[in-house]
């Protein structure tokens, strides 16, 4: 098959620093963390206090949408990738009206709580309250009064807000993009996943154009509460300005961040037709499944490592062609562990590039992860700059890479790769390089 | 004491404007839900979510077209479902629940 040439054109991200590409660029550079206290809620019963927050409250963010009404059926997420994906379009000068519309497509990664906002899940209280029938000073809950009470006093139109697809759909509207529209949701993996798939369906010719990328909002009484259980995300509150410790002998999980990263994708061949400049051009996707544990990696990275082969090969690079690796680094005890010891395997012990994880900055942005540090990666080759692992001060011996240690580092960079893992066990590697000239 | 028209109109506006985004001063009594206001089938599912709550009754589905005409379908009376027809329904349904009460 003749395999198309892939680029990126346009991107855009809202991120724990703020609205656009240059808030973040800045903010990654800046060396200093986006983690704040949480306030929308009270977290006072929780083990976590903090997290990467976008600083702009739900009515804030319809600011920055032209279509006001769509607002009312778009979740907290779907509202970052609305605006992320106008940015991409704005910045990639994408004139979607002179597009073939049945060639113009949208793939998106995205979570499944994000709906649970606070709003909603105070009104869950106050359905539950009002489900408590008091007799001779008995309390007695009636379930199925809870069901009437939803039915009763639930927006009509919250549902919508929690079909994960809802989000794309609202970009292919927006943008009249009627091709292929899909929604990958595989946690921690779907925007790298996104991504990946939106790259095989430009490069065998599915589509010419496709906005991808992902978002996510997990920082909600549900998000908290879920990643509490499972034990995955820090405590240090105390110390929560540098607690998202990747690859550092004190971390102790990761800090949840919230956001979106979009692109424009396109031909190479469509994008110079239209005078457009590409930033990037995508050249290998890999993506497997560890099919081992839900949550823990196989203790040889099998997944990882494969996903990085095939990614490699899918690009027709030697490993020794990588300059940079933007990596999954939660800080979880596991996740940094196996895949530094994956990147071993995959590099060899002498050829391994520098290694950074911005989820040190910006946290775990779940389902929006993989895009908002593709576009990390993106910037990288742009400004030949690769941004930092923060909060990086006391090695682990299982850790022993160049992690870009706390400050941004100039390089000559030509070839990027960065990973993301999910639960579930999903693994997702892109590789971009600098655009042809 | 009932609620007199002009109030209807202005909840109704203040509904219209948070459901629809749009000013209130387009919401005339003149105007098609659909047509003029731009309203799509899950705004309705929104707009009757919002009259319940800003007057204090429920409403059942379809309720609305069918006080304009109990005969006629949905296409039919598209044109006729207008803020005006609305808040006469709302009217009269308060009137009845006035009656009931009384």
């Amino acid at each position: 098959m003749n395999m198309r040439r892939v680029v990126i054109s346009g991107t855009g991200a809202v991120t724990p620093y703020g609205n656009g590409i240059p808030a973040y660029w800045k903010g990654i550079l800046s060396g200093h963390g986006a983690a704040t206290p949480i306030t929308s809620f009270d977290v006072t019963s929780l083990p976590t206090h903090f997290a990467a927050q976008v600083p702009f409250s739900d009515r804030e963010l319809e600011e920055f949408i032209e279509n006001k009404k769509a607002t009312k059926t778009m979740s907290r997420a779907a509202r970052f990738a609305a605006i992320a994906a106008n940015e991409a379009v704005r910045q990639g000068n994408l004139d979607t009206h002179a597009l073939d519309p049945w060639r113009f497509g949208t793939c998106v990664g995205t979570g499944g709580l994000g709906f649970f906002d606070v709003e909603y899940s105070d009104k869950l209280l106050e359905i539950f309250l009002r489900s408590v029938r008091v007799e001779d000073g008995k309390a007695t809950f009636d379930a199925g009064q809870v069901r009437r009470n939803t039915l009763d006093m639930v927006h009509p139109l919250t549902p919508l807000k929690a079909l994960q697809n809802i989000l794309t759909a609202h970009i292919a509207i927006q943008f009249n993009a009627r091709g292929v529209c899909q929604t990958v949701t595989t946690a921690c993996t779907s925007a790298a996943q996104a991504v990946g798939e939106a790259y095989r369906i430009v490069r065998t010719g599915a589509a010419d154009v496709v906005i991808t990328g992902g978002s996510d909002s997990m920082v909600n009484p549900n998000g908290v509460v879920a990643f509490s259980a499972i034990g995955v995300i820090s405590k240090n509150n105390d110390e929560y300005r540098t607690a998202s410790r990747p690859f550092d002998n004190r971390r102790d999980g990761f800090m949840i961040g919230e956001g979106a990263a979009m692109f424009v994708i396109e031909t190479l061949e469509h994008c110079l037709a239209r005078g457009a400049v590409p930033l990037a051009e995508i050249i290998g996707y890999g993506s497997t499944c560890d099919a081992y544990r839900l949550t823990d990696p196989p203790p040889d990275g099998r997944g990882c490592i494969e996903a990085m082969r095939l990614a490699l090969r899918d690009a027709e690079i030697d490993a020794t062609e990588v300059d940079y690796i933007n990596a999954h680094g939660t800080g979880t005890r596991m996740n940094d562990k196996t895949e530094t010891m994956a990147i071993h395997t995959v590099f060899g012990n002498n050829a391994v590039p520098p290694v950074s994880s911005t989820k040190s900055m910006i946290g775990h942005l779940v389902a929006a992860a993989g895009a908002v540090e593709l576009a990390a990666c993106v910037l990288a080759l742009q400004h030949q700059i690769m941004p930092p692992t923060i909060n990086y001060r006391e090695p682990d011996p299982d850790c022993d890479l160049d992690y870009v240690p706390n400050e941004a580092r100039k390089a000559h960079l030509e070839t990027v790769l960065t990973n993301s893992f999910g639960f579930g066990g999903q693994n997702a590697t892109i590789v971009i390089r600098k655009p042809p000239l | 004491m009932p609620i007199p028209d002009v109030e209807i109109l202005n909840k109704l506006g203040a509904i219209m404007h948070v459901a629809l985004r749009i000013p209130e001063a387009e919401v005339i009594p003149d105007a098609r839900i659909f047509d003029d206001l731009g309203a799509e089938s899950i705004d309705i599912l929104d707009i009757r979510f919002r009259i319940e709550e800003a007057f204090g009754f429920k409403i059942d589905e379809g309720e609305i077209m069918r006080s304009i005409d109990p005969d006629k379908g949905f296409e039919e009376l598209k044109d006729q479902f207008t803020i005006g027809a609305t808040a006469a329904f709302i009217r009269q349904k308060l009137d009845q629940l006035e009656q009931g009460h009384a």
